[in-house]
């Protein structure tokens, strides 16, 4: 047999003449016979990676990541509040490299769009036909003055999961009693739109145990914020005292850090304490900028129906660092994997797109036996995703401690199944 | 097929027709959605969240028209299923319907089943035939079923508050069953693991 390889092949395939065959050739041949690259082994790249080796076995399926376990950052808070280990939110990429995808483990230095390669630092190129970019988000170091990457190592961020949660929670195990642990919320938009909210519950329920004369101090950019009425009736009730929230119209926002001294200034006041966990502002993931897919605002602009960049053909982009009205969640990179990988295989098979379907479902751990959650079910009308009317919306106010234990089981399966989904 | 015979094909000019998508397809647009939480297609790993791989399709059907309504109360899957209309809800039952049910990979606590099997007997054969296996009237089958998943649910039964498809028999029939009861019962669930 004449030996040809997949792009000398497909070269062959488009010189011969379609009527020459007298029918369209099957294009689900150039399905199989198609590359692609998944860049960021999150919640987003594992799903579109997966679910195209899926549906096209002889595709070749390169997965791109730069750590060698993944750590998730849904439940994370969890290890903060000391409620649970690293162990539970850290997965390995065997399984994907089992079932056939190309698990390469290295950083990404540069995206091609016109010669369609990802350049990995390891110095190898991955030539792709269609691109998958789920990168997560960044942070904007310089929006707090005296915050960067040195100063994390003593105000921890912990909001990428890793060495930065396990600090985090070790300076609160190490805290003393009727200490204070500043938590700066971020302003929108940002991951996890509930996530430093649940992480006062979380590390306020330790102190309730441990240090019960210690207390959390949110200071916010925000006036509002993620599934609020929800949190505030659960800080009343099992945390009365404990948090307090300062909204950014009452001087909130905190302008400049001094790690040295533990300080946290905000425009008007000075506020000590004994950990200080400063959540920055964020953007798209680093890899977003570096392939030139971001706009003005520091995100990925993206088409819904496909999730390909608006900037640049053949990139598809998913996850946290898309100008999306649905939230920055897990579940959400994981929604928009399916829509982008069905659009892939649409294009790639010459077959009309299907409407897409994109939802979202986000738990919150407000203490034992006390969960959250908030759905979203999304349409996509004249090019705008929009949410479906009367649909989704969060757990309902005053609800028994039946329903929100209920809701507190419910996040530790959902936990089982988006990650079994992902690595299993 | 590897590619060499892929050529072959191709060039033999036996290759098949580009296919259109089908409805079949939005269904599975539908259905991957639901997977965050209930599985690969809804084949569910999480002790607490049933699998849905292979019921039958109207009892999917309905039970999302139901969570819809509001005649069967939930905590999250009524504000999910007034997401959708009958056609994407048929769609989206159809595509469960057609996949393999998996039963859970569990393990059933040997002590209580004789019990287990006893009230199971009396009280739940009539209708959930064949030791809870019978898909039959579109019941849902409990053997096999995640144990955790079908402990809140007789459980909410007995909740008066809690509606569900047929009220007056599941409450009627749980309302005395005591915590060791439900127990019991579910592990005999669980090891009717088929």
């Amino acid at each position: 047999m004449f030996d040809l390889n997949r792009r000398g092949f497909l070269k062959v395939l488009g010189c011969i003449p379609l009527a020459a065959w007298g029918i369209a050739p099957r294009a689900a041949n150039a399905a199989a016979m198609a590359r692609v690259v998944v860049v960021g082994g999150g919640y987003g790249g594992v799903i579109a990676a997966r679910y195209l080796k899926m549906a096209e076995p002889g595709m070749e399926v390169t997965l791109i990541e730069r750590n060698k376990n993944y750590v998730s950052c849904p439940l994370s808070n969890e290890v903060v509040g000391g409620e649970s280990s690293m162990e539970k939110l850290t997965f390995g990429y065997d399984n994907l490299a089992k079932q056939g995808i190309k698990v390469v483990i290295d950083s990404v230095e540069a995206i091609d769009p016109q010669g369609r390669t990802v350049r990995v630092k390891g110095g190898k190129s991955y030539p792709y036909d269609q691109c998958v970019v789920s990168p997560g988000v960044d942070f904007k170091w310089g929006n707090i003055k005296g915050y960067d990457e040195a100063a994390s190592q003593t105000m921890p961020h912990a909001y990428k999961a890793g060495p930065q949660t396990v600090l985090l929670a070790k300076q609160i195990k190490e805290m003393k009693d009727g200490g204070t642990v500043i938590i700066s919320a971020p302003d929108d938009p940002f991951r996890c739109p509930p996530g430093p909210y649940e992480r006062a519950c979380l590390i306020a329920n330790y102190f309730k145990h441990h240090k019960p004369r210690s207390k959390v101090l949110i200071l916010d950019t925000k006036n509002k914020f993620s599934k609020e009425g929800l949190f505030k009736q659960a800080w009343a009730q099992h945390y009365q005292g404990m948090i307090e929230w300062v909204s950014g119209d009452n001087d909130g926002a905190v302008a400049r850090v001094d790690p040295k001294t533990m300080a946290v200034y905000t425009q008007l006041n000075t506020h000590k304490a004994d950990v200080v966990n400063i959540i920055p502002d964020q953007q798209a993931g680093k890899i977003a900028f570096l392939a030139g897919l971001t706009d003005k605002s520091g995100w990925c602009p993206v088409d819904f129906a496909t999730f390909e960049s608006t900037v640049h053909k053949n990139i598809h982009v998913l996850g946290d660092s898309t100008i999306s009205p649905m939230p920055k969640s897990a579940y959400s990179a994981n929604s928009q994997a399916k829509v982008c990988v069905a659009a892939i295989l649409a294009r790639l098979r010459n077959e009309p797109l299907l409407t897409p379907a994109l939802t979202n479902t986000c738990y919150s751990i407000l203490a034992p036996d006390h969960g959250i959650s908030v759905a979203h079910i999304f349409e996509l009308k004249d090019g705008k995703l929009v949410q479906v009317p009367g649909a989704g919306g969060v757990s309902p106010m005053d609800a028994s401690p039946a329903f929100r234990k209920l809701e507190s089981i419910y996040a530790y399966s959902w936990f089982k199944n988006i990650t079994t989904e992902m690595f299993g | 097929m590897n590619r060499s015979m892929w050529i072959g094909v191709l060039l033999a000019g036996g290759i098949a027709f580009s296919v259109p998508a089908h409805a079949g397809d939005q269904g599975a647009m539908l259905g991957n959605t639901c997977a965050g939480c209930h599985g690969l297609k809804g084949a569910s790993a999480g002790e607490t969240m049933p699998i849905i791989a292979g019921l039958p399709r109207d009892f999917i059907y309905t039970a999302m028209q139901e969570f819809r309504e509001g005649t069967r109360s939930s905590t999250i899957m009524g504000r999910i299923a007034k997401g959708y209309n009958d056609t994407q809800l048929a769609a989206m039952s159809d595509f469960f319907a057609s996949q393999k049910w998996v039963a859970a990979a569990q393990p059933a606590d040997q002590a209580v089943l004789k019990r287990g099997e006893k009230l199971h007997l009396k009280r739940c054969e009539a209708c959930h035939r064949d030791n809870g296996a019978s898909q039959a009237l579109d019941m849902q089958p409990l053997a096999g079923q995640w144990a955790g998943y079908l402990r809140i649910y007789m459980d909410t039964c007995r909740d008066t508050g809690w509606k569900n498809r047929h009220p007056n028999a599941m409450t009627v029939l749980c309302n005395d069953l005591g915590a060791e009861d439900v127990s019991a019962l579910v592990q005999f669930y669980a090891s009717q693991n088929k």
